[in-house]
């Protein structure tokens, strides 16, 4: 099915305003919970600051509206809470790239269930690490990192709004010759519009106070059309040298994208040696597997007795994070959640992504994307 | 010929082991570092169990699945394959060199593939010699 | 389902984390990533620490009766306790804390004691002193030049761990003491020093060390042998001009031991077999007495203030259900001296009353 184009936003004046770009989101939310089309909404919502975000579960529309607006600095993944906790009632999910790829895979092994969910896709040029956020605020925009109420990633800079109403921005580049900016899995993704879902947000393209919103399924369409219909969104057509400007931005994106990740992966990449210094550090917390999107078992093997030896002081690699190499890399979204939690800083998502990429290479297997079944669940042929 | 390589080969009941036991009936020789494990289909390896068997000290290991579209369960060997491709991948990752895994697609009536096979790897294994993992670290 | 921030209470280096809780019950755990002490990093312990809010709760109050504990009621064993309290002389009672309970509740604690002319009062601190000297703090460690660690304190408290290798991959020389041949520590440092008793190594303190130690060096220990090896820790950071910062055992021990003298084993087991009264807050005796070590002999009456069934509790005559950690707001001081408030998460069990409440209760009672 080939994908519809349009620019939205909220047809309520308050909601256009706390939105990003017209609040399209907030009203599309608003209007799937006042009709009961779903019974739940799962967003994140800002925590006190532009540097704390949770997952959050909303069931009532006027709660909406505190979490309109971008969060940048809160890398969270929602994929994974659905199969454990919600995954009893009908839900919308807003899902950056990563969340939408982990749902995808999900969905494949049969733990999100397609038709209970509503996938709202956002347009997504990376995330911070708030502590890497706050000292790269003091240090290149000089001001207190507290007094940041607003931040956005656009036309390549990273732009953030003071208490007094000032903006910044530096560009991303620069920041990220320095070894600063965005999180390391973030500048090597080579997806900014998650099109797995049912409609993709964002501004690319758009004028200011409209959201581009891309409708890739029917039932993407239907939304965004009954939203119209209900007076929640009002729209406007999209003229093509508006769909051409996204098309263009996205593909420079990806290209800087792709130089990273052959940055991280072939050029910078750690040595066998330095690899044995990395595994000496692992003190088995297992974080890397709890939090990873796509490791679902109940009963995971590498904590089975026959794999463990419990005279081994730093587990054995090869049984530890072979195996978990072997049952999910070909599913790695790049999400870089496991390196988020790693206590011993082991560069661990790097791994991950050069298997999928290698598989990637052979089977031509996008993670989080191709329909196809990934290989330990395929069918018959190839 | 040195006698201390360790080879691990994990055979299909319907085909491979069926080639090793055609071999051994017709008096072919091979090595005999290689320790036969029968399983019921090649797509019923996990790949943990053959990291198990380089991390209890096998120098090699060898997978042999019936032939494509002769799967006694019709698509076994498929779903190896792909594993298999991804597994050269892996070990190289974690400073075990590719050579040391093999998976070759043999029938029960192929004896001497069987036999082929087995000098070719014990052969190439030779030459690599046995395999030093230096990373784990046991506690006294 | 809700996700809410809080103080993850399982040892003294208090990383933030996320608990999500749904209908009413603590599922899971999640990364929090803006707190300045972990960034989202969790241990093991960690991140199963949501299973103690469940694990072997009591739900109403226990009296022992006929050598069996069964269910009673608040005013009743409110009544008991109150009557053995009085009937015993302050010398025959004894109290004994963990350093699991908030600041305010050690306040309380401390005064309660102080008002009942209690002296047989303490927490169980292993062989760590009451101090009063300057520590470093955790951003300290990520730019030291040198680090001596004593304890396995990589595996053992691995949110610090994790600044000391920050610390090494900035090029810090990384030493490190202990009992065995090889931790996680050890194999990740950049020399290891067996010993086999802390206190003869900081007797015999290697030149080798002492020459690396300057003033952007740090000594962090978790464990010491006796209570003098603290003074000659300090001893040693004085001459070097470096810092030390000691890794107590429970998540608000820093605060209890200033508020309560901190007692090791001996010390212990002797307030054990003095008194007649035992008043237990949540602390089980039986958890660091290994029996062949010390013998105790289980005082005639025993109260247990908890929230989960233990070995002590189980001997118990009496036994008042509090609440857990992630059920009450408060605050706890951390190992490195940083006071961090958390928020009640989850309501507590309907007939569980909060610690200070109780202590309230029985003050009322011996006043009436």
């Amino acid at each position: 099915m080939s994908s519809e184009f349009l620019l939205i936003r909220a047809k309520d004046e308050l909601v256009c305003g706390l939105g990003e770009c017209g609040g399209s989101v907030t009203s599309i939310l608003q209007y799937l919970l006042d009709n009961d089309i779903v019974d739940n909404v799962l967003t994140i919502k800002k925590e006190g600051s532009v540097y704390d975000a949770v997952p959050v579960l909303i069931s009532n529309s006027e709660e909406l509206n505190s979490t309109a607006g971008s969060l940048h600095c809160a890398p969270t993944m929602v994929a994974d809470l659905i199969p454990k906790f919600i995954n009893d009632t009908k839900l919308a999910v807003v899902c950056k790239p990563c969340d939408a790829m982990g749902i995808n895979e999900l969905e494949k092994r049969n733990q999100i269930d397609k038709n209970n969910l509503y996938k709202i896709g956002l347009n997504c040029g990376g995330t911070l690490m708030p502590k890497q956020a706050k000292e790269m605020f003091e240090l290149f925009y000089e001001v207190n990192p507290d007094d940041v109420i607003k931040e956005e990633i656009d036309k390549g800079q990273i732009i953030i709004e003071l208490k007094d109403g000032t903006e910044k921005g530096v560009k991303i580049d620069d920041l990220e010759e320095k070894g600063w900016g965005r999180r390391e899995n973030c500048q090597r993704c080579e997806i900014m519009i998650p099109r797995n879902t049912d409609i993709v947000c964002g501004n690319w393209g758009a004028e200011k106070g409209w959201t581009f919103v891309e409708m890739v399924t029917g039932k993407g369409k239907d939304l965004v059309n009954n939203g119209i219909k209900e007076g929640y969104i009002e729209s406007k057509t999209v003229s093509q040298k508006q769909i051409e400007i996204r098309e263009k931005l996205e593909g420079i994106m990806i290209n800087l994208m792709k130089k990273f990740g052959e940055k991280h992966l072939i050029i910078e990449y750690p040595s066998l040696e330095k690899w044995d210094e990395y595994w000496n550090r692992c003190i088995e917390c297992y974080g890397c597997r709890d939090i990873c999107p796509i490791c679902w078992c109940n009963e995971c093997e590498i904590e089975k007795n026959y794999m463990k030896n419990s005279i081994e002081l730093p587990p054995d690699p090869l049984t530890f994070q072979g195996i978990r190499l072997g049952h999910m890399s070909f599913s790695c979204i790049n999400c870089g959640q496991c390196e988020d939690v790693c206590p011993m800083e082991i560069p661990i998502s790097r791994i991950y992504k050069k298997m999928q990429r290698k598989y990637n290479e052979k089977t031509e297997y996008i993670a989080g994307f191709s329909d196809e079944l990934p290989p330990l669940f395929s069918s018959t042929n190839e | 010929m040195s006698d201390d390589i360790k080879l691990v080969g994990f055979c299909c009941n319907w085909c491979c082991y069926g080639g090793a036991d055609t071999a051994g009936t017709a008096r072919m020789q091979y090595p005999p570092n290689v320790r036969v494990i029968r399983v019921m289909c090649s797509g019923r390896i996990n790949i943990s169990m053959i990291l198990k068997a380089y991390k209890e000290g096998a120098d090699g290991v060898f997978v042999g699945g019936c032939h494509m579209g002769d799967c006694h369960y019709v698509g076994g060997n498929y779903k190896w394959k792909r594993r298999a491709s991804m597994f050269e991948d892996l070990i190289e990752q974690f400073g075990i060199e590719k050579d040391r895994f093999r998976f070759e697609w043999i029938s029960a009536s192929e004896g001497e593939k069987f036999q082929q096979t087995m000098r070719s790897f014990y052969e190439d294994l030779n030459k690599l010699g046995s395999l030093n993992r230096k990373i784990t670290i046991k506690k006294k | 389902m809700l996700i809410k921030h809080s103080i993850c209470p399982s040892c003294s280096v208090g990383c933030g984390i996320n608990l999500i809780n749904k209908n009413g019950k603590i599922v899971g755990t999640y990364p929090y990533k803006n707190h300045p002490i972990n960034e989202g990093k969790n241990c093991l312990r960690g991140k199963n620490i949501y299973k103690i809010v469940d694990e072997n709760r009591i739900l109403i109050p226990l009296k022992k009766e006929q050598n069996k504990l069964v269910e009673s009621n608040w005013e009743d064993v409110i009544n008991l306790v109150s009557n053995e309290f009085k009937s015993y002389s302050p010398e025959e009672i004894g109290i004994l804390i963990s350093g699991t309970n908030t600041n305010e509740e050690n306040e309380l604690i401390s005064k309660f004691a102080k008002g009942q002319k209690i002296t047989n009062v303490g927490v169980y601190a292993d062989n760590f002193p009451k101090f009063n000297k300057e520590i470093g703090n955790y951003d300290d460690l990520n730019d030291a030049k040198s680090i001596l660690l004593i304890g396995d304190i990589i595996k053992e408290n691995p949110l610090i761990g994790r600044r000391i290798i920050i610390a090494k991959e900035n090029g810090a020389k990384i030493f490190s003491v202990d009992d065995v041949n090889q931790t996680t520590t050890s194999i990740n440092s950049t020399k290891h020093f067996k010993t086999f008793s802390i206190t003869k190594f900081l007797e015999e303190f290697p030149q080798e060390i002492k020459d690396e130690l300057g003033k952007s060096s740090l000594i962090v220990f978790n464990k010491i042998d006796l209570k003098e090896d603290f003074d000659k820790i300090v001893k040693i950071a004085e001459d070097s001009n470096s810092k030390i910062l000691p890794v107590l055992k429970d998540c608000n021990s820093f605060d209890a031991i200033n508020k309560v003298p901190p007692l090791n084993k001996e010390e212990i087991a002797k307030i054990i077999n003095s008194v007649k009264l035992l008043l237990l807050i949540n602390i089980d005796i039986f958890s660091f007495f290994d029996e062949s070590e010390v013998n105790i002999h289980i005082p005639k009456y025993l109260i247990s203030i908890t929230h989960s069934l233990n070995e002590s509790s189980s001997v118990s005559n009496i036994v008042l259900p509090s609440y857990c950690w992630a059920e009450k707001s408060g605050t706890f001081t951390n190992t490195a001296g940083e006071v961090q408030s958390f928020d009640r998460v989850i309501k507590a069990p309907e007939n569980a009353l909060e610690e200070i409440q109780i202590l309230k209760m029985i003050e009322k009672k011996l006043k009436a």
